[in-house]
This record gives C-alpha cells, structure tokens and sequence, in this order.
C-alpha cells in the first residue's frame, strides 16, 4: 500500500513537473488588477480606463481597474508593493510623482522596488497666462520678474510634481523669485489662473488644454514645440531666454514589482507584449485621435523608461536635499 | 441656447433615454439604501460598461444614480439611523427621532417630497442659468472659500443648543481629528502615526458610519422594544401599503407648501454650496440644517424629530446635486466624487472637458440637466413603491437588527477604499459615538470640526501665500467683503443669543 502510495506521489509529481512550465506560458489565467494612484475622473484614471478594453484584449482575461487614491499616492504603490510580487497587481501611477513619494514619505518603498512594464503617456510642460497678462514673450516675464522679485505669483498641482520643478529651474537659471503656490490639483492650479488669484501656471501641454480659452502658452518648457496647435505655437523657453534648460515633463506608467521581474520574467514578458499591443491598437489610438489627445501617448520600452526614470531620481534627490520646503519637516 | 435646451430634453423623452432614467435611478437607490457604497462607486463600476454607450446614455445613467442614491440615503438614515450616504447624516438628526416616535412612513414621505423639490427646482436653475453661474463658480478663490468655512464654523452656534461648552469641546475635536493628514502645503505628515491611510485625513464616510449606525445599533441593542413602539398600531394592517403611501404624499406635500420660504431657503444653500468644488455635500446639508434650527419657529423642537429638519437637509441634498453639474459641466472641476466619474466618463468616449464642453458638446451636457430634472421628479412615485416596505424594518425585534446592519455597516465602511483600515475606524468613531452618548456631548459639532477644519485651514495656508502674509489680502473682492459682511451679521446674532440671558437677568 505504501509503495502504491510512493508510486502515485511520484507519478503526480512528474506529471506536475511536464505540466507547470505549459502553465507558466498561458499565464495569465485569472483576472488582473491595475491598481490606480487616484479617484475615478482625472489623469491618472483616463490614462488606466482608456486602453482598458484593449489591454483585455491582448492579455486574454479581465484586467480591472480600481482606484486606491491616498497619501499622494502612497496608498496604492504601498499595496502593489505588498501584493505584487506575483505580477497580478499592477501599478499605474506617475514619475516623478512615485520619486518624491520614495524620497519624501513614511514609506517602506524605493523606486527601485518596482520595474516598469511601459511608459504610456508624456505630458510636457508650458507656462501659460491670462490672454490680458502685460508680458507677450517669456523674456518681458522673467524682466518684470527681476524688477518684481517674489511679486508675481504662479500657480502648480504641489510642490511633488514636475511643474514645480520646472520653475524652480527657470528661476535657478534666470535668477528670479517667483511666488509659487500649491492648490492641491491640476485643474485647480489652472483656475486660479482663470480667476485671477496668480499671475501665471506651469501646466501640461494637454492637461491645460481646458483652460486655452481665456488664457496663452507663454512658452514650451521643452526642447522643440512639437504640439504648435494647441500651445499657440509658442517657442521653447530655453530658446526664448537664451538658457540652458533640461525638457520639462511628467510621464504616466504602468509598473510591477522588482520581485515579479525577477521571479516571474515570463510573466513580465506578457505583460510587456500587452501593454505594447494595446497602445498601438488602432482604435484605441482612434478613440484618443478623437478627443484630441493622440499627442500624449508615448509608449517608452521597460528598460528605455526605467533608465529615464533613475535619472530623474538623482534629479530629484537633490532637490529634496536642499529645498527649505522638503527639509523644513526634517 | 433655447432650441438645443429643447432638444436635450427632447433626447430624454425618448424610450431608450426614459429607460435609462429608470434603471439610474433604481440603481441609485440600491446604492443609496447600502451605507458606504456610494453612488461613485456604482458610477465607477458601470465605467467599462459605458464604453459600449453612446456618451450621452452613459451621463444619463450616472446622472440619474446619484439623483437615487441622494434620496436613498436618507432612507436607512431615517430608519434605523444609519446614514446611506454622507449627505444623509443630517437628516439622520431628525429622521430618526420621528422612527422611534412611530412616523416613519411621514418621515420618509417628507424626505422624498423634499429631494424631489430641491432637485427639481435647482436642475431647472442650473438648466436656466448655467453660463452665468459658472463664473460664479470660478470667482471663489481661496479667500472667498475660507470665508466660507468660517461662516460654517460660526453656525455651529446655532447648533450649539444648552450646552455650549460641550459643543465647543466637540467642534474642536473634530478640527484636531482633520488635522490628522498630510499638511496641505508641504504634504508633512501630521498626527498620523505611520498610517499612510490617514496621509488624506481621515475618511468622512467610515466615520460617519461608525458615529452614526455602529452606535446607535450597539445602543439598540442594549434596549429590548422594537424601533417604534408605535408603528404596529400606526400602520393598521387592513390598510394597503400604497394607499397609505398616497396619502403621506399627499401629507408631505401640503407640509412643504405651508414652508416655501425653509424649502427654497435649503434648495438655495444646498444649490450654491454644489456649485463650489470642494465644499461637499456634507457641509451643505449640516449648514442647511443649522440655519433652519436657526429661524424656524420650531428651533427648540429640533433633535427631537422635527420634520423641518428633514425638509432642510434633503431638499438641500438634492439641491446639491445638481450644483455639483456647473463647476463638472462648464469648468471641467468635478463638484462630488460622482461628477468625477461622469467627467472620466467623458474620457473614455474621448471628449476633452473643461471650459470648451459647453461649445462642442451643448447637447449633451443639457440632456445630462434634463435626466437629473426627471430622475428628481420620479423620486416621488419610485421612491413610494420602495419606501412602504423599506419601512417594515421599524417592526423587526431590534435583536435581529444589529447582527444584520453591523456587518453592512462595516462592509459599507470597507467599501468606499477597500480598506480594513476603515474598518478598524469605524469601530474606533463608534467607540467616541458612545462615549459622546455617555457623556452627553453633541455629535453635530464634531462632525462639523471634521469637515470645516480642512477646508478652512487649506484655504487660508493658500491664501497667505498668495498674499505674501498680508491679511489686507482676505479683504481685496467684492465677493470676499459680502462673505466677511454674512460672517459679521452671524457672530452679532450668535453673541445676542448667548449673553441675552445674561443681560436680561442682571436687569431683572
């Protein structure tokens, strides 16, 4: 009886060993989450629900997309960063947003305990003003700024984003001070504009396309203006100033953990054709055409975007060195 | 703009819009009778869904499940004091009283009229007057809405009833509580020790669940009658459910008509406040609510069932609502979590929004006002079919209530983030609800500190920025001085009410 045991143990056990690897290669075989950093509505929740039904559609099985908003994103990268080592649970969040959550945060994460499946969409900045603002070029801008210093108010999302960055750059390489203030959301910050309450806003050149009415792109914080309908086709800052200035822009992306490259390369690799699929669908790309957004899509390959991605690490790593309002807490 | 006012209702009154109307607004007040599961997150869950729709069906939808779910709200709160929905709390003040007094059905029944009402008067304001009142909406800057928070602020003198110290202490409690997050400017964490989940303050929704439902079942419990000792003998059973029904609508309706001026008064304030992103619904409905204790004629008898209470917060509720569609519509700031599903809505079917809808999507945005007017307006005879039986609940042995409604209680909690953080919450508001209880401490204050602390620190950190710390800057707009005049009239009335006892007995 023993021995019929031993046989049957051993016999299951080999077929399990021919079985597994077939298994692995039609992984996935159940639902998938992506985990999105934000509420229903806004950036990061488009950026997850618009490819969804073609994500669906290239990985075989239902991906859901549920929205962890909390702690500036923290909430969600936090519970990826617990539950995805085994490739179900997807992050979508933002760089350099998932940096200055690393660096700035009661967290248990680093950056590099994720790895990027892709990079979907780049949103580069601009600084935008009323249509009745005094300055027609960025250079009458920055000379009423020295004659005005720390006078002139512009608004950002938070102090925890690219845009905030771009003008600590313009005013590091022009030597202005400029009021900047934080209004807790994008659409927010470039409200204020609309109203009045600042005198200009460093935005995306797609996410402030809904205040183009009232209001004009000053300048491309980029290197060339490749989006000239819809920024009025302003030049870029850098050669409007005449100043050395690195391209401005946030990038939404999907990322898994570290440990599910390592531990599961083939399920990575799915992922990866997936969402590389997906982004190049046609009707997907159709769909975005549409609503005037086809511009945004930028699918970077994992290893492109996660060496972009470290660079801008360091970046930002001495920026919370040394600025007052990261140290402050300290 | 009158000819494609015409054809957004026109787009409605067809079967498939009529339709759509329907299974919104059953769908809404599912959601609504659910405490936590709030009509965002039925919104949320249709998202993939509305892909297959044309844009338009999909907002009708939406639209029509967040005019149910804020009616439907009120139901559970009135019943077993259980707020299905955040702007269902104050309503729960009044509401519920009235179910242990043996008026449910009435209670619901003015609830239902009052939503009615408030939605259907606000949607026709919003559908007359958009345009303008979008700049309405984009004139409040961070002066004006701190103005606004401490207008809110000083209210809570008009609920602070006869225990003024009691009420302070919980009104400050309830600012210290919001002060456990990220700060707003340096996003520093505060008070939250080492719980990422607090980073965004503490959740409203598993808070008012637990100050509200978790207690009150732990205190029923602990009493061995039925809601109403009354109801039996209130509802005759010879008497068929939908006539009698009929007749509270009949009884809520001649109520609301002898109060015009508290009806448009709460449809007024819930309406303006909705069309100010960020305010929430929440602060709406307690603001209405402490204005009505204020002025009616039966201010004494709030907190012990008083059916204006009811009136103010629904109608205000509803009123909200609509609101919330001018900043979603015109600016592209989503007014409620659920005007934020209808934006990413938008998305998905490719439509940019912000200012620009209203130019290339007018119809679309009008057929969105016109489901919401008929969504309010089937509030009566839907929510009649479903309220007559909701409220057999008040008959049930209250043993069998809380092992049923503590467990939707905490699945509730769980629900809106998916979180047992929430859930370990909701058990710790329902500790601080009892001992309030225990202690006699009132809970409207506090809850009013937990909304009021955020908005109006956040608003004035912002506004000294902008003002490089000169405060002549809270004082620079038109707006802002009317808002500082309200504030003054407030305090005057509030410090009249509060030493003229004093005066008078040092005269006499």
């Amino acid at each position: 009886m023993r021995n019929k045991i031993k046989l049957m143990a051993t016999g299951s056990a080999a077929i399990l060993a021919l079985v597994t690897p077939a298994l692995a290669n039609d992984w996935p075989t159940g639902p998938l989450t992506l985990y999105v950093v934000s509420s229903p509505g806004g950036g990061f929740d488009a950026a997850a629900r618009q490819p969804q039904p073609y994500l669906e559609e290239a990985l075989g099985v239902p991906l859901r997309v549920e929205n962890r908003p909390g702690g500036n994103t923290a909430v969600a990268t936090n519970l990826v960063y617990e539950t995805g080592d085994d490739c179900t649970n997807i992050l979508l969040t933002g760089i350099p947003h998932i940096h200055f959550s690393a660096l700035t945060q009661q967290v248990n994460y680093e950056y590099e305990d994720f790895y990027p499946i892709a990079g979907l969409t780049s949103e580069p900045g601009l600084v935008r003003v009323r249509d009745e603002a005094p300055w027609q070029s960025m250079n009458d801008l920055i000379e009423d700024a020295l004659e005005r210093p720390g006078e002139i108010t512009a608004s950002v999302a938070f102090y925890t984003n690219n845009y905030y960055m771009g003008i600590l750059d313009i005013m590091q390489a022009t030597g202005t001070d400029f009021n900047i203030v934080p209004f807790g959301g994008g659409a927010d910050a470039r409200n204020a504009l609309l109203r009045g309450e600042v005198d200009f806003t460093h935005a995306g050149v797609f996410n402030s396309r809904n205040v183009e009415e009232g209001t004009r792109v000053l300048g491309i914080h980029y290197s060339e203006n490749r989006w000239p309908e819809i920024t009025d086709d302003a030049t870029p800052i850098k050669d409007q100033l005449g100043v050395d200035l690195d391209d401005n822009e946030s990038s939404y992306g999907v990322f898994v953990t570290a440990a599910c490259r390592e531990n599961h390369p083939e399920r990575f690799a799915t992922l990866v054709e997936a969402f590389h699929s997906a982004k190049h669908n046609e009707d997907y790309l159709a769909m975005l055409e549409a609503g005037g957004e086809l511009g945004k899509v930028a699918y970077v390959d994992p290893e492109t975007y996660h060496a972009a991605n470290l660079r801008q690490y360091d970046i930002i790593a001495e920026l919370v060195a040394t600025r007052e309002e990261f140290t402050a807490a300290d | 703009m009158s000819d494609v006012i015409v054809a957004g209702l026109l787009n409605v009154l067809t079967p498939e819009g009529l339709l759509l109307v329907a299974i919104g607004l059953l769908a809404g007040f599912f959601v609504g009778v659910l405490p936590g599961f709030a009509s965002s997150n039925a919104a949320a869950i249709l998202l993939p869904f509305s892909i297959y729709l044309a844009p338009e069906s999909a907002l009708i939808l939406m639209a029509t499940i967040y005019a149910g779910a804020a009616f439907a709200g009120a139901v559970p709160a009135i019943l077993i004091n259980v707020p299905g929905t955040a702007g269902a709390a104050a309503t729960a003040l009044e509401g519920y009283p009235m179910t242990r007094q043996g008026k449910a059905e009435f209670a619901i029944a003015i609830a239902r009229m009052a939503s009615a009402v408030g939605g259907c008067l606000a949607t026709l304001a919003v559908i007359g007057f958009l345009q303008p009142m979008s700049k309405v909406a984009l004139s409040f800057g961070s002066v004006e809405m701190f103005i606004v928070a401490v207008i809110g602020l000083l209210l809570i003198g008009a609920l602070v009833g006869q225990q003024p110290l009691k009420a302070l202490i919980a009104g400050f409690l309830g600012m210290l509580i919001a002060t456990m997050s990220a700060d707003p400017q340096y996003a520093q964490p505060r008070l939250t020790f080492g719980f990422i989940e607090l980073y965004d303050r503490i959740p409203f929704i598993p808070a008012i669940i637990g100050l509200f439902g978790m207690t009150e079942m732990l205190a029923l419990a602990s009493r061995r009658q039925t809601l109403s000792a009354q109801a039996v003998a209130y509802v005759a059973p010879a008497d068929g459910m939908l006539r009698r029904g009929l007749r509270e609508v009949g009884a809520s309706f001649n109520y609301l008509l002898r109060r015009p001026v508290l009806t448009l008064k709460s449809t007024v304030i819930g309406f303006s406040l909705g069309i100010l992103p960020g305010v929430g619904v929440t602060l709406a409905n307690f603001l209405s609510y402490a204005e009505a204790k204020r002025s009616s004629p039966q201010g004494a008898n709030f907190g012990n069932g008083e059916p204006d209470g009811i009136v103010a917060t629904e109608a205000s509720d509803n009123a909200v609502t609509a609101g919330t569609m001018v900043p979603t519509l015109t600016l592209g700031v989503p007014g409620s979590p659920t005007a934020a599903v209808m934006l990413a809505a938008l998305y998905m079917h490719g439509i940019s929004v912000g200012p620009q809808l209203m130019t290339n999507y007018t119809l679309e945005a009008y057929t969105v006002l016109w489901a919401l007017f008929l969504a309010n307006l089937l509030i009566i005879p839907i929510g009649l079919l479903l309220a007559g039986p909701m409220a057999l609940v008040t008959r049930l042995n209250p043993l069998y209530l809380p092992p049923v409604v503590i467990p939707l209680c905490l699945i509730g909690a769980f629900s809106v983030r998916y979180s047992l953080f929430d859930v370990w919450l909701t058990l710790i508001f329902a500790a601080l609800g009892l001992l309030f209880r225990r202690f006699g401490f009132p809970v409207v204050p506090l809850i009013l500190g937990m909304v009021l602390g955020p908005l109006a620190e956040t608003n004035f950190v912002r506004a000294m920025l902008l003002g490089r710390g000169d405060l002549a800057y809270f004082f620079r707009t038109d707006a802002a001085l009317m808002l500082w005049g309200v504030a003054a009239v407030l305090l005057g009335v509030i410090l009249v009410r509060l030493f003229r006892p004093a005066i008078a007995g040092s005269k006499s």
